[in-house]
This record gives C-alpha cells, structure tokens and sequence, in this order.
C-alpha cells in the first residue's frame, strides 16, 4: 500500500508539473481544442496508472446504487427547477449543432474528458489509501485544469470580470471536482461520472436553455454540489449505523436556519420574482436612504404607479430610484416626472412606462455597503 | 466506541465548516452580483443630459396688427423688445403680434405676465394691455400656468401688445402736451413642473 501511494504522489507530481506546460501550450487553442489536449493527456496517465496501479472494482452494493439514485433524483429536481425558472425568465436556443461534424468535434471531447479524468481517479484514488489527500490533490489538480481550459484573459478586462469569472466558473469547477473526489472515495468512477456528463452535456443535448444569468448561474453551480454531497454522505452515516438522533435535532437547528437564508437571499438578489433587493449608491434620496441601504423593491405595472411613490425606473442602462411628483398622461400612456428628495431640480427626463421597474417598499439601512465597499474597489481596480 | 465518537464529531464540525463556507460563497457572490445582476447602481444626478434653457422672441414673426399706427422704432431681441410708436388722436392705437418659441430641451410654464402701471392720469386717456392664450390682461398677473412645451408643434404661443388713445369722458382729460409713456410687460417663463 505504501509503495502504490508513493506511485500516486509521483503521477500527481507528474501531473501538477505539466499543468503549466498545458497552460501555456493551448493558450491559442480555443476551448474545444484545449478539451482535445487534456482528453489526449488525461489518456496517457490512464494508460501510466492502470499498468502501475490497476484498476480496483467498485462494490456493487447498496450504497452504490442509492448515491446514484440520490444524484439523479437531485440532477432531475434541479433540470425542473431551472426549467420552471426560465418560464420566468426566457429561455435561449442551444447554440449547439447537431451534425455529425459538432458531435465529432465539439462534444466528444467533452465525454472524453470526463470518461478520463474519473478512470484516472478512480486509478489513483479509490481504495489505494485511507489518506484523503491523493483524492483532494487530484481534485485540485482537475480543477485547475479546467479553469485553463475555459480561461480567456482577453475577456478579463477588470475586477468585475474577474469576480463573474470566479462566481460563474471557477468557484462551480472546484465545487464539481470536490464531489467527484468524495464520490470516488468512497464509490469509486461511476457515480462522480454520471453527477459530471449530465452538467457537462446537457447543455449540448438539449435545445434550448433557460437564461438564468451570472448570478443564479453561480449559485445552482456551488448548491448542486453541496446538495448532493450532503444527502449522501447523510446516507453513509446511516448506512454504517453513526445515526445520533439528538446531533441530527442539533445539526438542524444549525442547517435549517442558514439554508432558508441562503434560499431568502438569493431570491431576493436574483430579481426573478416580485420583490428585489437592491444597494443603493449616492445619497439623491437622503434623508430617507442614501449610500449604503438597500431598498427592496416591488415590480408592480406602471398603472400603479402614483405621485408620491419612491419610483424604480431604468435611465440609459442603470436603475434609478427617485420620487414621483407629476405623472403625465401622453395619449394612452403615462409619462412621469422624477426628482431625488435630496436634489435641487427634478430629474430633466420624463420617465416612460417602459422604463419603469417598480416601486420601493422596504428601506434597509446600512445592508447594502458591502456591494457599495465591491463596487468602489472594483472602481478602484480598473 | 470514543474514537468513533471522535471521528463523528470531526465528521459533524467539517460539515458545519463546509456549511459555512457554501453560505459565504453565496454571500460574497449576492453581494457582487446586487451590483451588477440588473445593473444595480443607483444615481442621484442621473446621467443629466445636456439641456439648454431658451424660451425668447421670433423675431421674424413680429407683426402690427391691422390698423395699427406704425412703430417709428424698434427693436427686437431674443428676450427683449423694444418700440416707439406716436398715438396722435383718440381712436389711435399702436399694437403688435409677435411669438415666442421654446426651443430648448425641456418645457416651460407661463408664470407671471408684469405690465408697467399707468397713472391715474394717464388711465383716462391710454389703455395699455397684453393678450396671452386668448386671454387679455391690463394689470400684472402672477400664479398663472400656461405651458409652453418644448416639443415642436406646441413651442410657439403668440403674444398679442396693444396701446390705445382712448377718448376721455371729458375734453378736460385730454393731455395738453405730448406725452411721452414708458410701457413694459414683461413674461415670466419657468421650467414646468
């Protein structure tokens, strides 16, 4: 056991040094020729473990074959999740063709990176050692080979891209790797198999795609993951009889109160239902709330809208919240005239019905500095 | 049975940790994407275009009205204007259309008219009076709302002066000499609300 673990700890070695190389190899390759590269390396060490280390079968058992239920049942919940949100939202046609050239080129690579890189996993990690470590630097060592492969320093221009680029694809990479890790450990290839190619193909599979943006992006990116890597490692400790029923109450009473926060505050920041919180910058609005506060806001149709509402209007692609003080009818629509309550003059721009987002409701002071704090040292960045 | 107590409670603070961790993931990412998710920056001064006040005189559409004597002077400027016309006899009247245009980006609102006062005297021999809107005034007028939007088509009012030698109630009311009398009206435009 100590010489195979010396072994893995030398392919790891091996691997780490010639991440670099790969990096600066493909950097003029795009994506899909960069998934090519890594298939192709990720094929030689397969071929270097299995003749130095084997490839252990996997117990059949039942703990096997309810992980694999858990991940459907989670991959399938969260398909009609996100699906229903784009009933919401819109949906995007796949920009996926699929001829024979684009399955050949484009998605095969993908099947083969993920059929890969889990054999290979599977090879240095499955029942070589108790130590999780060879299992965490693999992780790790994936991670980073996929961040090169979907990395674009052109596209990176600022601190803002840079933290859609962390939120949106790096952060899900590490979390996706992570539970492969742990998949494997304890399973062996195919359930961290099954968990990858469905988030890595369905994209190319499907025809259209619901368009949830950056943020809902990230988040479903980091919470599937999780989601899933709690249920089972709950189903383990049942299955080897560590249930503590008093830890369970206790761990809850923990869980419970953060996850529905989590869920409140996404939804909230999303901006995909009625009601959104937004930070506010400068202070046109002050007394009643400036830099700092966040404001949550109702959508409501314009029609609702009357003198004296803290209206929430799009101008020239930023939003706006200023007070409503004349509305004017202009045949069948409504125009409306803006002023901050701190601002001297009205705003010289009458406000269109389709410019309007809705009303603020809610006034929460001092919530909203952190975003204001992100945003000035973005600023500060560029 | 400790040591697997142990590695039960290790297994428990590692998912309190990992717990931890996801909810400052999803806080740090809610926090930068508050900002930028719809764009969420909320100006005061909001982006304030380029505006020009400029409400005046069209000169060109300056016009007595028929029979009305002839100015000897005058002149028109963008806001100002000024006249000299001579009333001889009673009957005599000295009076002129001219528009004004609103061609500046944002609309205006007809305040106040302010029209000089004639004396007692001069009250009973001259009248001196402005029309606005259909409506005529002989003494100054504040609180007043007519618009003058911005928009083309509905930028141009016209302002209608008249000064006339009226014929006094008695022979004795007539001035015995020339008289010269300064006569103002002034509009007073400001940015509608």
């Amino acid at each position: 056991m100590k010489g195979k673990l010396k072994l893995v700890y030398l392919l790891e070695g091996a691997i780490a040094l010639l991440l670099p190389r790969f990096a600066f190899a493909t950097t003029e390759l795009t994506t899909t020729g960069r998934t090519w590269a890594l298939s192709i390396g990720l094929a030689v060490f397969i071929a270097i473990a299995m003749a130095l280390l084997g490839l252990k079968r996997p117990h059949k058992n039942f703990l096997l074959k309810s992980t694999i239920r858990t991940i459907a049942i989670v991959m399938m919940s969260t398909g009609v999740i996100i699906y229903t949100l784009g009933i919401f939202l819109g949906f995007n046609r796949s920009y996926f063709s699929t001829n024979p050239h684009n399955i050949f080129v484009v998605f095969l690579p993908i099947v083969l990176v993920v059929l890969f890189e889990e054999i290979l996993r599977h090879s240095l990690t499955y029942k070589i050692t108790e130590k999780k470590l060879p299992a965490i630097i693999f992780a790790l060592l994936m991670s980073i080979a996929h961040i090169i492969i979907v990395f674009n320093p052109y596209t990176l221009s600022g601190a803002e891209d840079w933290f859609v680029f962390v939120c949106v694809l790096a952060l899900p990479i590490i979390a996706r790797e992570a539970l492969a890790a742990y998949l494997c450990y304890h399973f062996g290839a195919l359930p961290g198999f099954i968990f990858k190619i469905v988030i890595a193909t369905y994209l190319y599979i499907l025809p259209i795609a619901p368009n949830l943006g950056n943020y809902i992006f990230a988040v479903i990116g980091v919470l599937i993951p999780f989601i899933i890597f709690k249920l089972i490692s709950k189903t383990i400790s049942c299955y080897n009889e560590d249930v503590d029923l008093t830890r369970r109450t206790s761990s809850r009473i923990f869980t419970i109160p953060v996850v529905i926060t989590l869920i409140v505050l996404t939804a909230l920041v999303s901006g995909i239902f009625k009601y959104q919180l937004i930070a506010v910058m400068p202070n046109s609005m002050s007394p009643i709330y400036g830099r700092g506060d966040a404001v949550l806001l109702e959508k409501v149709p314009a029609d609702d809208i009357k003198v004296g509402d803290v209206l929430v209007f799009w101008h020239d692609r930023i939003i706006v919240t200023h007070r409503v003080i004349v509305i004017k009818q202009q045949g069948e629509h409504r125009l409306f005239r803006t002023k901050g309550d701190a601002n001297p003059k009205p705003d010289t721009s009458l406000v269109k019905e389709s410019e309007v987002v809705g009303k603020v409701q809610l006034i929460s002071k001092f919530i909203g500095y952190p975003t204001v704090w992100l945003n000035d040292l973005f600023k500060g960045v560029k | 049975m400790a040591k697997k107590k142990i590695q039960k409670k290790q297994q428990q603070n590692r998912q309190k940790f990992l717990l931890i961790a996801l909810a400052a993931v999803v806080l740090t990412m809610s926090v930068g994407f508050a900002l930028y998710a719809q764009t969420l920056s909320i100006n005061g001064q909001v982006q304030v275009d380029k505006s020009k006040w400029s409400v005046h005189f069209v000169t060109s559409s300056y016009a007595e009205d028929s029979g009305s004597v002839v100015a000897s002077e005058k002149t028109i400027a963008d806001t100002t204007m000024s006249y000299k016309a001579e009333l001889r006899k009673p009957g005599d009247f000295y009076s002129f259309t001219i528009n004004v245009i609103n061609d500046g980006t944002f609309d205006a609102t007809l305040k106040t008219i302010t029209l000089s006062s004639l004396t007692t005297a001069q009250s009973k021999y001259l009248t001196y009076e402005l029309t606005y809107e259909g409506n005529t005034y002989t003494t100054s007028q504040t609180g007043l709302n007519f618009s003058l939007p911005a928009a083309t088509g509905t930028n141009i009012k016209p302002v209608k002066v008249k000064a006339t030698y009226i014929t006094p109630s008695s022979e004795a009311e007539l001035p015995n000499e020339n008289v010269t009398v300064s006569l103002t009206a002034t509009l007073g435009y400001e940015q509608a609300q």
